[in-house]
Order: structure tokens, then sequence, then C-alpha cells
């Protein structure tokens, strides 16, 4: 379970402070997925980066699995798998010896390792890419490649920015095909996305962000019904126009 | 039928004071290039102040090392001293001398209690006397640089007895002047005559020539110079020539030869002691320079370095598991090195052939356990210099522009260990690197104390542990290791 309460991101820069979360609360159970939707700088990556313990929250608290951020960083991130497009995979590693050395990282022993290997990778369909070097595989492949890596320890919270960011269409729907999966299996997962369709298919519950503020959070169904509309796109449109006429006076 | 493509017209500026595409370009690349302040600042405002701090130090370092020779006073053993009383009288009125007793002068030189062992034959001053020539041995030591270069002063010690006794034996056999006419005696040189030759011949009525200083030679000169033979002598104002009437054995007051203590591996150890730490802490560094950088902030470049922080493992581990790798890599390839130096002095490909066929004897269970005990530490230190700088920097080019004045620095402190020539204060020992370069340098010359040893590991333990805690914090600082 992710518990985010009242968390605040604030940036010093060389012109003056930067706040890219505002006071955002948001819990996720084990078997959902929660989409936070905004589009680009709205805080979403912020947001994501604080709950996988790279960024620190300014303000507010947030646990993972009952650990807090904070506090017990390094129980966090044993249990979360974190993926974002920004992140690469180190080009002179094959996918087989990449998610080798994460699975020992993570303390699983061999067998396991070799299984779970084994598993994402037939899911994926990169077996016979397994002993290429990442940077001889496609974008799509390297991509598949780092979910393989995120996910080879069966983490109990997903947390995915972007996930199908850049892919092809076929390498989009495998990787959103998982996150189905995976949440059938209890996991909890949290994903970041601009896309109101991929939103709309794999989220249990959508937060909006705008401005690094959580403007609205709820179902599908709940949020047309609190702002009358008939899709998430317009609730999206009806929040954005919210915020800049407020932001104009 | 297809209609062939028209050859495409390149399109006219429609300025004429519109740059060329490369020019255009050029300003591009230079404006992304002077965005980067840190870089600026790293090629034009660290040379700037770096290059004139660094001569400076070369120049203040290599001023103190000469003071420092020249104050220095060398010990002599002197052996039938009582034989040549006239000479020793010398070696006690200089200022750079000072006799002492030695049961085992061989052994002291050896162990730097000793710079020089002079012996005497029992007819030295009897043959001085007797217008002959004394014999003179001075034993040294050429891997003990306070020895050669006590070797070398003592030469002008030798002559100002040479020189003096010349003048006495001149002014008693003045008839070997006398025999030269007057109009050949010419004088050659750049500095003043020689006042005591110069007070004979006057005292003899032999008159001096007006070019008696004179740098142009006359033909005539010459043509008497052909006939005759020329001796020259040197005296410490310079060189002046003189015609010889005189025998030769009036002008060889001493004949000296050189004994060189050292052992092959003690030659080869004083080599190696020079060179060896130099070129270990240059490819220390240079080995560990490209991948260390290329560990911390090429990943954050690539964007590889973010799956490895989202993983379990603690950022200390990180921080040790990426010096490690690098040390390992810097560690062979100083391995290499020394491997390599022993080759070359070895076959004598340096120093102009010769080389010492046992260089690598040098390598004794005690220095190779040295070496160790003071590379593993050094290369950590070295090493985790260069993973702070890359945590630091944002990227690959602007890791590097910050390494160069810490480059600057090793290459400082290695040529302090070619050229140092006395003996260093042992406060050197608390400085980390330095500490590092001087013991192996002492080690390699037979020098280090197990005390030094244990200072040097002590001091560079400390300074690795510290920057290996600076490293460990820049990578939990967020605003360190994900600022663009």
């Amino acid at each position: 379970m992710i518990k985010s309460e009242q968390i605040t991101k604030i940036f010093e820069t060389k012109s003056g402070s930067l706040t890219a979360v505002n006071d955002v609360s948001f819990t996720v159970r084990p078997g959902e997925i929660y989409g936070l939707l905004g589009p680009n700088g709205a805080g979403k990556t912020t947001s994501l980066r604080m709950l996988a313990t790279l960024l620190k929250p300014t303000k507010g608290k947030i646990t993972v699995n009952g650990f807090s951020t904070e506090k017990e960083s390094g129980k966090v991130r044993g249990s979360l798998g974190f993926l974002t497009a920004q992140m690469k995979l180190s080009p002179n590693f094959t996918p087989h010896e990449l998610v080798t050395f994460y699975g020992k990282l993570n303390r699983m022993p061999k067998k396991i390792i070799t299984a779970r290997e084994n598993f994402l990778f037939s899911r994926f369909k990169i077996d016979e890419y397994r002993d290429l070097l990442i940077d001889k595989l496609s974008h799509g492949n390297a991509q598949k490649a780092a979910i393989a890596v995120a996910l080879i320890h069966d983490p109990k919270v997903i947390i995915f920015d972007e996930p199908t960011s850049g892919l092809d269409i076929m390498t989009a729907k495998s990787v959103t095909d998982l996150l189905l999966a995976e949440k059938t299996r209890g996991k909890t997962i949290i994903i970041s996305t601009h896309y109101m369709a991929i939103a709309e298919k794999l989220c249990d519950r959508i937060g909006i962000l705008l401005n690094g503020k959580l403007m609205a959070s709820g179902t599908v169904e709940e949020l047309n019904e609190k702002y009358q509309v008939n899709s998430l796109e317009e609730t999206f449109f009806k929040l954005a126009e919210k915020v800049n006429i407020r932001e104009a006076a | 039928m297809a209609e062939k493509p028209k050859p495409e017209i390149p399109r006219p500026r429609e300025n004429l004071l519109d740059m060329p595409d490369f020019m255009v370009i050029a300003a591009n690349e230079l404006r992304g290039i002077i965005r980067q302040k840190r870089v600026v600042i790293t090629v034009t405002l660290v040379p700037l102040l770096l290059l004139p701090l660094f001569l400076l130090g070369m120049g203040s370092f290599f001023y103190i090392s000469e003071q420092k020779l020249q104050e220095r006073i060398f010990n002599v053993a002197v052996e039938n001293g009582s034989h040549a009383q006239d000479f020793v009288l010398y070696i006690e009125r200089s200022e750079n001398f000072t006799i002492i007793n030695s049961s085992h002068p061989v052994q002291d030189i050896s162990s730097e209690k000793l710079e020089l062992y002079v012996q005497f034959p029992d007819n030295f001053t009897d043959n001085v006397e007797d217008y002959l020539t004394g014999n003179i041995t001075i034993s040294y030591s050429s891997a003990v640089p306070a020895s050669a270069r006590a070797k070398d002063t003592f030469i002008n010690l030798i002559w100002d007895f040479i020189l003096d006794e010349r003048g006495r034996r001149l002014d008693q056999k003045e008839v070997f002047l006398f025999s030269l006419p007057a109009e050949y005696i010419r004088f050659l040189g750049n500095g003043s005559l020689n006042t005591t030759l110069k007070g004979i011949l006057m005292n003899h009525n032999i008159k001096l020539g007006e070019d008696s200083a004179v740098t142009k030679v006359s033909e005539e000169w010459w043509s008497i110079a052909d006939g005759l033979h020329a001796y020259r002598i040197r005296n410490a104002s310079g060189e002046l020539n003189f015609f010889r009437t005189i025998d030769d054995d009036i002008l060889n007051v001493v004949d000296h030869e050189y004994v060189d203590t050292a052992t092959t591996e003690e030659k080869s150890g004083s080599i190696l002691g020079m060179i060896l730490p130099y070129f270990v802490v240059i490819y220390l560094m240079s080995g560990a320079m490209s991948i260390g950088l290329d560990a911390v902030a090429g990943e954050k470049e690539r964007n590889t370095l973010g799956t490895l922080l989202v993983n379990k493992v603690a950022r200390t581990s990180i921080v040790i598991g990426k010096i490690i790798s690098v040390m390992v890599v810097s560690f062979v390839s100083a391995l290499f090195t020394i491997g390599g130096l022993g080759i070359i002095l070895t076959f004598g490909i340096i120093f102009g052939g010769g080389g010492t066929s046992s260089a690598f004897a040098v390598f004794t269970p005690w220095v190779v356990v040295g070496l160790f005990l003071i590379l593993i530490p050094l290369s950590t230190v070295l090493v985790s210099i260069i993973i702070l700088v890359g945590t630091f920097a944002r990227n690959l080019k602007e890791a590097s522009s910050y390494m160069t004045p810490v480059f600057f620095i090793v290459i400082f402190l290695g040529i302090m260990t070619m050229s140092i020539n006395f003996d260093i204060s042992k406060k050197v020992y608390l400085i980390p690197i330095a500490s590092s370069v001087f013991a192996m340098k002492d080690l390699l010359l037979g020098k280090l104390t197990v005390s030094l040893l244990l200072l040097n590991i002590i001091v560079t333990v400390l300074a690795a542990a510290i920057l290996i805690y600076l490293c460990v914090k820049m990578f939990k600082s967020e605003k360190i290791l994900f600022r663009v």
C-alpha cells in the first residue's frame, strides 16, 4: 500500500523557489492501479520520485508498504519496482546480466532469479535477445528489458512513470497487459501518464495533477459525476480551465 | 520518360552580411559552451590562476631544494689524514664538510650516516711537496643523492687545493716561467686572472699583454698556440690559458679517483625510487580517471544511474562498489607500470643503455609488501577523489574539466619526488598522497621504517575514509545527484 500525506516538494533554484508538488495526498491499495494524470510539468514525475525515495518531500509523509520513505528508504526500495522513461540500462550489459545483477542485489536465490528471468523474458518475448548487449536492442526491447529488471524481485509495489511513452503499439500493449496481470496478483500499482486513453483503460482510480496540486481523485465514473461530464478528457479540461482562471485572477 | 532531375542550385544568401553555415554552426556551438559556466571557468580562470601558482610552487620548490643543498654539511671520513695534513686542513676549513670517524665507511655511506670516505696514501704530502702528484681515493654512493652531491662538491675543494698549490709551485719554480719570452705570454679568459699567477708574472717583469682578458684571439696568437702546447687551468672565476714552458708534474698537484660503493640493487633502487613514484601516481590517476568519471558522471549523463539508485542497496554500498571496481583497474595499471619500468631498467632502454640486470632484484619481499601497503590506500584516495568529482559534476565534460587542476597537483607531487635530492622533512608523511609518494621513494631506497610506513597508512586511510564519507554524502544529496 502507498500512502501519501500532504506531500510538498519545493526546489530551490537561482530564480527562487519552485513548488513542484503542493500538498498532495492519496492512497493506493493492493490490487489497485492508481493513475496520476497531468500535463508535462504538473508534478507527476516528482511525486513518483518521492515515492521511490529518489527525492525527499519538503513537507508531508509517505509510507510504502508501511515503511517511511525518509526513515526506511532501503526497505521501501526493496519492496518496489520503479521505472521511468528517462531511466536507461547500462549499454554494455545484456538483459540476462542485468536481471541477474539486480536479482543478486535483492538477495534472491539463483534458482528464483532464473525462474523470474524466464517468466519475464518470455512474457515480453525478449528471450532471443537475452544475451545481446542493451546497446544492440531496439528501443522497445530495451524498454522491455528495463521493465524486467525493475520487476525481477517481484516487488509488491510497482511505480511506472509514463510506462508506454515512446513505445510502439505492440510493446505498449504488452506493458499494459503486464500491469493488469500484476494487479490481479494483488500488487499496488501507481503510474503516471498524460494519455487519457491509457488512464481510462488501465487505472482503477485517477488523480489529476495540475500545477503541482492534486485537483481531483477518484474513479472515472466518480469524476464524471462530480464534474458533470461524460469523459475523463472533459474532466481534465474542465479542471485545467479552472486552474487557469484562478491563476489569471 | 521520366524527367531528369535538375541539379540543386545552392540558395543564395539573402543578405551578404549573413554568416556562412559553418560560422553559424560554430557560433551556436560556442554559445552552448559559454552557457556552461563551470566549464568556462575551468578552461579560463583555472589555468590563469593555476598555472602561475603551479610554476610558482615549482620555482619555490627548486629554490628551497637548491638552498638546502648549499647549506648542507656533508660528513666525510678520512683515512690516513696524518699523511695529508695540508689537505685535511682544507676539509676542516670548508663550510660544506665536516670530518667524522667511521669504522665501517661503506656501510655508513649506504645508511646515510656518512657521505664521503676519502683515502690518502702514505706518500701524499711527500709527493705534493716534491712537485709530484698526490693521489686521493674518494668513495661515495651514486644511489644516495646526498653522497653523490657531496662528491660533486668535494671536487671544488680539490681544485682550491690544486690552484693554491700550483701558485706555490710556480712561485718556487720561477725558472719555468722565465724561459718563455715575455711577448708570447697571452692570457685568455672571461674572468679575472688568477691573482697568484698574475703576481708571479708581475714580480718577474713579465709584461701582461693588453689583451690579458680578451675574448677575441689574434691570428698571431693561434700561430704560436699551434707550435706550443696550451694548458687550460680552471679557477673559480672562469678559465685561463697560458703557454706551457713548464713540466706537467708541476701542474698535476692532485690526482683523484672515485669509487662508487653502491651495489647494483642500490643503484636500481635509486633510479626506481626517483621515477617509479611519479609514474605510478600518474598511471594510478590516469588509469582510474576515464572509468572513474564515467562510473558516476557518465552514468548520470546516460541516465543509467537511476536504475541502481531505486534498488534497495544502500548508497554507501554503491559508492564503495564503484570505488573498488575503479581501484582494481587503476591498481592493475599501476602494477603494469612497475613491471614496465622494471623491464626498462633491466634492458637499459633509458639512461643511455647499460641497464641493471638485476632491476627486479630491488623488489624484495619487503618492498613488494610495502608497495602493496602503500598503493592500496593511495589508489583508494585517488579513486575517491575521482568519484567525488564525478558525483559532483553534472556530466562527463564537466567532470573532466574539474579533474584538470587535480591532475596538476598530482603531477607536481610526482615531479617533486623525481627532482628532490635532499632529506625532506618527515612532516611530509602527514600530507595525503605526498606521504605515499615519499613512502614509495623511501621504500625503494631502503630508507622506509616500519613507523613511517604505519604513519603513511594511517594518514592515507584517514584521508580515504573522509573522501569516501564525502562521496556517500554527495550520493545521498538529491541536490547534487539530480541537479541538471
